[in-house]
């Protein structure tokens, strides 16, 4: 279980810095704290999904599901927040782009 | 973020911004980290001598949120500590072998029916021989004659062991052989050496925990110390957690077959690392006193509301053995995890108790509150004959408490590690994380999902045995 939630927060690593890489290239950069709630929603989802197997194996459903639910709706929450502060970021730099220009 | 609600700031510090704001939130977490971590280092003491014994570096065997002490958490007044009175162990004469008839049972005045008195011992006993039976009669989850079967399977090694009966492990041990019957000379090491080695004999030979204390006549039976030769200066602790998954069905003979198999398995590593110690040229002999002190004193864990030892890596769920040796060995030193802090606002093995034998006091006291307790420490003490009463009527052992208490967990799913971290480092959230404990269903089972366990694919012994090793 261990290795999966390695290899899945791995993968989505790359994936962050793939999209961070090809955002830098047209010269839009993601702030900071769009990164740092990115990074607490994807841990949340990851002991998310932790506690559903883990506790499964415990023989704790109760705790596997509602556990699952709760740091997954935190983590999706916190990846939702870290969304719609980089797209209005993104609108701000892309008028102030626009404005410099014309 | 300092402003009063429904005042307008007066001050002429400026708003704080997001940025801010986060950049503190970062700083002040970091803080938090850095100052647990830096705490940890008080426990970082190697191999230092006091008196005549040497102490060992263990830092490795515990989480970071775990600190070792020069002191027990547990207060102790030696002006006050009295010897146990080996009269009062309320466990002791009340076990006949199965098919003694109730006129054939004799009864000495002494442990339980000295406590009770030999007329309300002997009563006791056939109600429990009655309510077995009923139990099993009327269905009663988790008491059906498969578990009580199992129950008393599991129990066979305790039996031999703390009835000292039918079996003289003395018997086994004669084919034990001496360095000097083999014509070698006896094992000679280090104190740490001779501690780290006995640490992995012992849990190679069924221990989940091992620790080392220093002999102390003050937890032996009145007038046991005198017999003990002087050379004994050392304790021996072994520490065996049940299978959670059948104590959580307790009270019933399902939930005492996890109990019992508990026992038993801390009795044959017990015999099996005297034999080790045997062989090695030395000599071991069980404590003739009270062992969760010594267990306390051998950083095993901390003494908890239920009067038992807590451990912080298997919770409360942990039976113990101590002996004494001649091996001289590296003390362990009492450890602190937040534990009296945490069982004073937590309360749940006393909610759980059927006799309301468990101290509901918010705070621990000098004052024993029945006869069998040992005085000379402060703490929640229990009343122990509530206890015994209702496992003896009953037929049935419970032990609901240990398995009920929050620090009695696997470690699978890694929630549990952090909400270990909090309940250590952050003792004020214990309502909290209490009431989480039972919004998540941790704790007892319900009575129908009892029957449960029998479909359940368990491990050998019903235990993971790399809890706490990774």
């Amino acid at each position: 279980m261990t290795l999966i939630l390695i290899v899945a927060a791995f993968v989505a690593g790359g994936g962050a810095a793939c999209v961070g890489s090809a955002r830098a290239r047209k010269g839009q950069r993601i702030t900071w704290y769009v990164w740092l709630l990115a990074a607490l929603g994807l841990v949340s989802v990851l002991l998310g999904c932790d506690t559903l197997i883990g506790s499964l194996a415990e023989e704790e459903a109760k705790a596997a599901y509602m556990g699952f639910g709760l740091f997954a709706i935190i983590g999706l929450l916190l990846g939702a927040v870290a969304w719609r502060l980089d797209a209005a970021s993104l609108k701000k730099t892309q008028r102030s782009a626009l404005a410099k220009s014309a | 973020m300092s402003r009063s609600a429904g005042k307008p700031h007066a001050g002429s510090r400026e708003p704080v911004s997001r940025r801010k704001f986060l950049a503190s939130a970062g700083v002040g977490a970091a803080a938090v980290v850095g100052g647990s971590l830096m705490s940890n280092t008080r426990r970082s003491f190697a191999a230092v001598a006091e008196g005549s014994h040497t102490y060992r570096e263990r830092s490795h065997k515990y989480p970071w949120w775990v600190q070792t002490m020069d002191q027990p958490t547990v207060e102790i007044d030696l002006a006050r500590a009295e010897q146990p009175n080996p009269a009062l162990n309320i466990n002791a004469g009340w076990r006949f072998p199965a098919g003694t008839k109730p006129e054939e049972r004799v009864f000495a005045p002494v442990g339980g029916p000295g406590i009770f008195g030999v007329d309300k011992a002997r009563e006791m006993l056939l109600q429990r021989d009655a309510a077995g039976a009923e139990n099993i009669r009327k269905g009663v989850p988790g008491c059906t004659l498969a578990d009580y079967a199992l129950r008393d399977a599991a129990a066979m090694h305790m039996h031999a062991s703390y009835e000292k009966m039918p079996v003289d492990y003395s018997d086994f041990m004669a084919y034990v052989q001496t360095p000097e019957q083999r014509g070698v000379a006896k094992w000679t090491g280090t104190p740490e050496d001779a501690a780290d080695m006995v640490e992995a004999a012992g849990v190679f030979l069924g221990a989940d925990q091992v620790g080392f204390s220093a002999y102390d006549p003050i937890y032996m039976f009145r007038g046991a110390d005198a017999k003990i030769p002087p050379t004994f200066k050392y304790v021996i602790t072994l520490a065996v957690r049940a299978s959670s998954e059948t104590i959580k069905r307790a009270p019933s003979a399902l939930g005492d077959a996890g109990e019992r198999a508990a026992y038993s398995r801390c009795f044959t590593a017990a015999r099996s690392l005297e034999a080790f110690i045997k062989a090695l040229g030395y000599h071991t002999t069980s404590v003739p006193g009270e062992w969760v002190p010594l267990a306390m004193m051998a950083g095993i864990g901390e003494v908890g509301r239920t009067g038992r030892i807590v451990s912080p890596i298997y919770g409360a769920d942990v039976r113990l053995w101590c002996m004494l040796t001649d091996l001289p060995v590296a003390l362990d030193k009492p450890i602190d995890f937040g534990l009296q802090a945490f069982c004073r606002a937590c309360k749940k093995c006393g909610t759980v108790c059927p006799n309301g034998a468990i101290n509901m006091a918010d705070d621990p006291s000098w004052d024993p509150v029945c006869v069998t307790n040992v005085p000379g420490k402060r703490v929640w003490f229990e009343d122990a004959p509530k206890c015994a009463q209702w496992t003896m009527v009953n037929d049935l052992y419970c032990s609901a408490c240990h398995a009920a208490c929050p620090w009695t967990k696997h470690d699978v799913a890694a929630i549990h590690g952090i909400i270990r971290a909090t309940g250590a480092k952050a003792p004020d959230l214990a309502r909290l994380l209490v009431a989480l404990d039972d919004t998540f269903g941790y704790g007892l089972k319900p009575e129908a999902e009892r029957g449960e366990w029998w479909k359940l694919d368990l491990p050998a012994f019903g235990i993971d045995t790399m809890q706490g090793k990774s």
